[in-house]
């Protein structure tokens, strides 16, 4: 177990004031005194100034999520990409709302009425394109069929024209029964349309019965051999930029999904309605991040109290560390407003991190304080445990803010914030913990004594026992964990942050592979119509381009051939758009009777009837005509009400349908035709790719093939790429910086060399380490989590320094391990830790992967400290005042 | 297309009195009707024949009714199919009104009406009136070759050329051209028995 060397005791107690030619300890010790001689006022001060600050940091509160104002873009690519939105802002900023069902006629419906109700909210959205709600789509729906199943639909439609026909002709059901009653009597063979007339009205009589008031579907009746598959209809709304709200998006999602909520119609419940594109993805990253931090917030206070109660034991101690966090806490996030004004989605995690980086510097105060108080008055301890550590303290958080800043001179916008809000962050912690824990128990009583750390020291022991073996082990895995590390990747997607199981991934996902959008598209933007198509034979030939569309191609692919189908068609379906109309009363009586005749017939043709299935629709109906029979009148009513007036508003779009003239450009709708070719008649030229781009190497593949034939190309691949360069680029500027000004310290600390590599040994294997695991558990870096590697750095030569600083007060390594460095250094990094592990339990992406990486990262920084660094100088430190044989015999 | 527009007024403004000389679709649904007429009053299913026949190949557009029934399969026709299909369609048309038309009752056809479709396509509106019930019978013309020809009549509402496409589009999908003409001459000899016996 270890113990608390009494030598380091009695060594404070003879020099309690530090020495005059040392500045800052002098310093420290005045502010110290200063502090505990006006603890009451100090701690009045800090009181207001939190609120104050509390107050700030709630009012002024902003997020901000546009993934693209992450990183600075001053390029080429960009330029391009803010001309093309320019001249086409329909691509902007859009939402998607994705309405999907099994029955096309009901999806098109909703998204008609859901078209209709968003468009009543002009203060909130500026344009609203909804081609299910245009009448161009309906009229040309058969033009744009591939000839083959226009073919098939249209023999259907020849299955269904006898029914038809009688719905057509007449206002009331008599002419539709007649027909059935007819078929029934004939001796001619059933006609080929006859089970859709039978389920047709068995499905009309059965709602009827029930009391319901959904619409029968003529078409959905007819087109049900599509099973399974499912129909999208996208509406593509844009809001009204909205500035000055916590949550830009908010607005635009809440009404849209209340718009959605109060969808009234029979039909809802038969489709799906979603939400996905730009600014719901945004929303939803902003919303998860949010949650995150909230959510690993709270955790991490929960483990920072299990992580002291189990280390330190003392109640006073705990509210000491407690009091100063949650101060430095909300500082920092006041300071944050004021400086940079916004969080992002990765910089919000800098208030989790700091509940377990702040509150290390009031740890090693108060258990230093503890220590130190045992041979001292209260004054006194407080006084030198202020000029003794702090120094320290002041070099843990400098070193901490190297880790984030490191960022700050990159293009990385996002990251660059995070270092300016977390350097900001540490400094605040240092003067906090410097404050806050002298005045704090100048007014309270002192802290429980020490107790031993329930610490095995089997790892300890490594180090003491096996000093050489450790150390060469410890090169040996540098060397694996380097080869490993080679094969870290970077995931380039721009959505790589998102969780990837939210409601607007999975829909976005889902449009992507029902090709319904293609994310993936490469856009050009070519002069005019001719330099389109000019582009497109050029663009066609690339083994990388597997399709290019001009505005020419949204004009049906098959159209010549289709109108000649349409053509003959008007032959066999003419008949049912100009009937010989039927204008007779049918009242209920007649009904009644036809009704009976009907089940007569149906009861004959079933004795006679061989094939199974048309027994069993005739038996069906059957039934539902006898319930009708014995129903009352208004439910006869309901029975026609649901069928003939449904049936000819169909007739009526089928007879526009089948006729429609040929189509050009110009006949497209404006709002289709505005997102193809622009006022000034520049046209778009869209791209897509002959492979699945998702890998990094086929996407520069494709776009490299792209860019070599048209240079002013944008879309998802040019900035997923071109953004990703920047990142990669910012992360090693970053990582160098770090690394170079972590030296520099450690030189200036150390005064030595070999001490400094040493040191660095350590985060140089941690930093390989934490590459190596990304591989092996397919977490790749992304924009979130490249900050980890250079944090590294900052993070943990704090605890490098300490164990130098100490193995060279120690007489031998043993003393070394057992001494309270260790123990210290142990406690602070597991509630960084704790806090960081609470991270990984996100379910933003970036988050999460922040978590798990730091996770691994400090646990390997703990070990590798504790363990190797030790071995590392006794096998190797020179300037040792023992030999080392000294330290084989434990001398 | 202002100016081709112009240019069609123009010459049908001249050519305007010579239509009012043309054949009148009533003419060809009469002369069929009086040949229904007639092969209801005959005593066998062979002598109708000989009198629906020949009406057949004067009123009605064969060819049209043979391409239209089959939809998009008739293109991957030979030739020769393409011929004895139709021919055999002819057979059926024959058939099938000599076998239904055996019996004269006193049947009267009176005509109704008569409307312009799109693209030289009239319709001309009947009645069949028997003893016990009347038919509405709705003739489909095209004007093709000097002349107007029946391509589909429809009874009662029910398209007799929608049925060929419907029954013809889905057996030839299932079994190919030698499953429709298969059927086709089945029906013919049904309707040749139903009346012998």
């Amino acid at each position: 177990m270890l113990s608390w060397p009494k030598s380091a005791v009695t060594s404070s107690i003879t020099n309690q004031t530090p020495p005059a030619n040392r500045m800052l300890e002098r310093a420290l010790a005045n502010w110290t005194a200063w502090v505990t001689r006006h603890a009451h006022a100090v701690l009045t001060l800090v009181l207001i100034t939190t609120l104050g600050a509390g107050w700030v940091a709630v009012t002024r509160f902003e997020m901000n999520s546009d993934t693209s104002q992450l990183v600075r873009q001053d390029t080429d690519w960009k330029r391009v990409h803010t001309a093309f939105l320019d001249t086409f802002p329909q691509y902007d900023r859009n939402t998607f709302i994705v309405v999907s069902g099994e029955q096309p006629g009901r999806v098109s419906r909703a998204a008609r009425q859901l078209t209709t109700n968003i468009r009543e909210h002009t203060d909130i959205f500026q344009s609203v394109y909804s081609p299910a709600a245009n009448t161009f789509v309906d009229t040309y729906a058969l033009l744009y069929l591939d000839p083959e199943a226009l073919n098939d639909r249209l023999s259907r439609l020849a299955d269904a024209q006898p029914f038809l026909t009688a719905i057509a002709e007449d206002n009331t059901l008599r002419s539709a029964l007649q027909l059935v009653i007819d078929a029934l009597e004939s001796d001619e063979p059933l006609p080929a349309g006859f089970v859709q007339i039978t389920s047709a009205l068995t499905i009309a009589a059965e709602k009827a019965l029930a009391g319901s008031e959904k619409p029968v579907s003529w078409y959905n009746e007819l087109f049900q051999g599509e099973e399974g598959k499912t129909f999208y209809q996208v509406i593509f709304v844009r809001g009204r930029p909205d500035f000055g709200e916590d949550l830009p998006t908010a607005r635009i999602i809440d009404t849209l999904h209340s718009i959605i909520s109060e969808l009234d119609d029979p039909l809802r419940e038969d489709v799906n309605i979603r939400l996905t594109g730009q600014v719901p993805l945004e929303h939803e990253e902003i919303v998860s991040a949010l949650d995150s931090a909230e959510f690993a917030g709270a955790l991490a206070l929960m483990i920072l109290i299990g992580v002291l109660v189990w280390g330190v034991r003392s109640a006073r101690i705990i509210a000491a560390t407690y009091l100063s966090m949650l101060v430095g806490l909300t500082w920092t996030a006041a300071f944050a407003m004021l400086t940079v004004g916004q969080f992002n989605t990765i910089s919000i995690i800098f208030l989790v991190m700091f509940i377990g980086l702040g509150v290390d510097f009031a740890v090693h105060l108060c258990l230093k304080y503890q220590e130190v108080r045992a041979g001292t008055d209260k004054i006194s301890a407080l006084v030198e445990t202020g000029w003794k550590l702090g120094p320290t303290i002041a070099l843990c958080g400098l070193t901490s803010a190297i880790g984030f800043l490191s960022f700050v001179p990159t293009e990385y916008i996002g990251l660059a914030e995070m270092g300016i809000i977390s350097g900001g962050g540490m400094a605040i912690a240092v003067l906090v913990s410097l404050t806050l824990i002298p005045a704090f128990f100048t007014v309270v009583s002192d802290p429980r004594g020490p107790v031993d750390l329930p610490f095995a020291d089997l790892m300890t022991n490594m180090a003491a026992d096996h000093s050489r073996a450790t150390a060469y082990v410890t090169l040996a895995l540098a060397a694996v964990l380097a080869a490993i590390a080679s094969q870290a990747s970077f995931d380039y997607s721009t959505l790589s942050l998102k969780d990837p199981e939210s409601d607007a991934m999975t829909t976005l996902r889902e449009l992507q592979d029902e090709d319904i959008i293609t994310d993936y598209a490469l856009t050009y933007m070519a002069p005019d119509l001719e330099a389109a198509a000019r582009t497109r034979d050029q663009l066609i030939g690339l083994a990388e381009v597997s399709e290019v569309r001009v505005p020419r191609d949204y004009l049906p692919e098959h159209q010549e051939e289709n109108l000649a189908i349409l053509e003959d068609a008007s032959y066999f379906l003419e008949s049912i758009f100009d009937p010989v109309e039927i204008n007779e009363d049918f009242p209920d009586p007649a009904f009644l009777k036809l009704l009976g005749r009907l089940e007569a017939n149906l009861g004959e043709a079933i004795r006679h009837q061989a094939d199974a299935g048309l027994e069993a629709s005739m038996q069906s109906l059957k039934t539902s005509i006898s319930a009708l029979r014995a129903a009352d009148e208004p439910t006869r009513n309901q029975f026609t009400s649901l069928i003939v007036p449904p049936l000819k508003a169909e007739i009526d779009w089928l007879g526009n349908a089948l006729f429609p003239e040929a189509l050009t450009l110009e006949d497209l709708p404006d709002e289709m035709m505005e997102r193809l070719i622009s006022e000034d008649g520049r046209a778009v030229v869209s791209i897509t790719p002959a492979e699945d781009v998702l890998p990094v190497e086929a996407m520069r593949r494709f776009t490299e093939a792209v860019i070599s034939v048209v240079p002013e190309v944008t879309g998802r691949p040019v900035l997923d790429l071109g953004i990703g360069d920047i990142v990669i680029k910012a992360f090693m500027t970053a990582i160098g910086l770090s690394v170079v000004s972590i030296f520099i310290v450690l030189m200036l600390t150390l005064h030595n060399l070999v001490d400094s590599i040493l040191v660095f040994i350590p985060l140089a294997m941690t930093a390989l380490l934490t590459l190596a695991v990304s591989v092996l558990i397919d977490l790749p870096l992304n924009m979130a989590n490249v900050v980890v590697i250079p944090l590294i750095f900052g993070l943990g030569v704090d605890n490098g320094i300490h164990i130098v600083k100490r193995f060279h007060q120690c007489a031998d390594v043993n003393e070394l391990v057992h001494c309270s460095t260790p123990k210290a250094v142990f406690l602070s990094n597991l509630t960084t830790l704790g806090t960081f592990c609470a991270l990984s339990f996100s379910t933003h992406q970036g988050i999460y992967s922040i978590g798990v990486l730091l996770t691994v990262a400090l646990t390997a920084l703990m070990f590798l400290t504790l363990v190797s660094l030790p071995a590392l100088l006794v096998t190797f430190s020179p300037s040792r005042g023992s030999t080392r044989a000294d330290v084989k015999s434990g001398s | 297309m202002k100016r081709t527009n112009i240019f069609s007024i123009v010459i049908w403004l001249i050519l305007a009195p010579q239509a009012v000389a043309d054949p009148e679709p009533t003419e060809v649904v009469n002369a069929f009707h009086d040949a229904l007429i007639r092969a209801m009053q005959a005593s066998s299913y062979e002598e109708r024949l000989a009198i629906v026949t020949p009406a057949i190949d004067a009123c009605f557009q064969v060819h049209t009714i043979s391409r239209i029934s089959l939809g998009r399969h008739w293109n991957t026709l030979s030739e020769d199919q393409q011929d004895s299909f139709r021919s055999q369609v002819a057979q059926l048309i024959a058939s099938t009104y000599s076998s239904r038309f055996n019996n004269y009752n006193g049947q009267v056809f009176d005509i109704t009406g008569v409307k312009d479709l799109k693209r030289q396509r009239r319709r001309v509106e009947s009645v069949l009136t028997t003893r016990s019930k009347t038919v509405s019978l709705d003739y489909r013309l095209q004007w093709s070759g000097g002349e107007w020809r029946i391509y589909d009549i429809v009874a009662n509402g029910v398209s007799d050329l929608s049925l060929k496409r419907s029954g013809y589009t889905a057996l030839f999908k299932s079994g190919g051209f030698d499953a429709v003409m298969a059927e086709i001459s089945r029906d013919i000899f049904d309707n040749q028995s139903d009346t012998a016996s």
